[in-house]
């Protein structure tokens, strides 16, 4: 299992709005330990897609100067079931940011319909923080597959600083 | 990759609570994207171990009734640390409410005294059948792949190994 849970974007809107979509695959081997008689798309794994979705329009906003890390989902609802075959939709909108972190809310749709409503509050790492961890001082979080996501829907990524 | 989130059973009570290992190793796959100079167990895997946790409790608490038993909400989860390939994530779910089709339950997850993530959620149990008999099969696959899969993680041996 990689770990990449947004196929492309569809929409984006630096600092206030992004896009994005998944496929449901019956290839994808997670799906069938959730279940063996009935594969499902974890839950989980649907807060993981717009945290990446969100993540993304949260660096961006601040030309990936920040390390943009998970901090609190306060809420996420999920209406059904996600099958292979099925196509996720991730609306992620940018509330608030500052030099703490962010925070967002978001939309998700399966195959059109609404199936859940997830609301994510990110951290930017402090440096102190991060040198007593021993975290790497580079930006690790936007690696070479999300810029890929971001130039493939059609950003000039030349417009950032690189990740080192 | 299996998407197996618990590794053994320690403790569990019917009804009340669960306490469950996680072990992290470099050798799973999913770390070489998270990240790739930097791997750590992604938070929503750490959640996915307190709702896993808590499906067993689930199960043994009503005899492996129900096939599916899925998240249905997410109330505060926070992210306190980060969990490295080598460190093991300690696990404590306390059921607060236990219905038959749906139940509730507060999460930790620890490393040694450390708190690295803490939820509230709420599960729903389905058979598939209540939505066409047609499938009482499929319930019945699920049901018993749970409980070998039980009998894997709890088996006494497995629980007096020290952690």
């Amino acid at each position: 299992m990689r770990w990449m849970w947004i196929d492309r974007f569809v929409a984006f809107e630096s600092g206030r709005r992004a896009v994005a979509v998944k496929c449901v695959s019956r290839a994808e081997d997670h799906l069938h330990d959730n279940y063996p008689a009935y594969p499902l798309m974890p839950a989980t794994l649907i807060i993981e897609g717009m945290a990446q979705t969100a993540g993304v329009l949260v660096g961006e906003a601040r030309q990936f100067a920040d390390r943009v890390v998970l901090a609190k989902v306060p809420r996420a609802t999920f209406a059904g079931d996600v099958l292979p075959g099925d196509t996720l939709q991730y609306e992620a909108r940018l509330e608030r940011i500052d030099d703490a972190g962010a925070m967002t809310s978001g939309q998700v749709q399966c195959n059109g319909r609404p199936l859940g409503e997830i609301d994510i509050v990110f951290s930017h790492l402090p440096r102190e923080t991060a040198d007593q961890l021993g975290i790497p001082s580079h930006n690790f979080v936007f690696h070479d597959d999300f810029r890929r996501l971001l130039a493939a829907f059609g950003l000039d990524m030349s417009r950032y600083p690189t990740a080192e | 990759m299996k998407f197996h989130m618990v590794d053994r059973i320690t403790a569990l009570a019917p009804g009340e609570r669960i306490n469950t290992v996680k072990s992290l190793a470099y050798a799973e796959e999913y770390l070489a994207d998270h990240f790739p100079t930097f791997p750590v167990m992604p938070g929503v895997l750490m959640l996915e171990c307190l709702v896993q946790s808590a499906g067993w409790l689930v199960r043994v608490s009503e005899d492996f009734a129900h096939s599916l038993i899925n998240l249905a909400l997410v109330k505060n989860v926070t992210f306190k640390s980060f969990l490295a390939p080598g460190q093991l994530l300690q696990v404590e779910v306390e059921c607060r409410q236990l219905e038959s089709r749906r139940s509730e339950f507060s999460g930790w997850g620890r490393c040694g005294a450390n708190e690295i993530v803490k939820a509230r959620f709420e599960l729903r149990h389905e058979n598939l059948a209540e939505r066409d008999p047609g499938f009482a099969a499929l319930d019945h696959e699920n049901i018993s792949h749970a409980r070998r899969h039980y009998a894997l993680l709890s088996c006494p041996a497995a629980a007096e190994r020290k952690t």
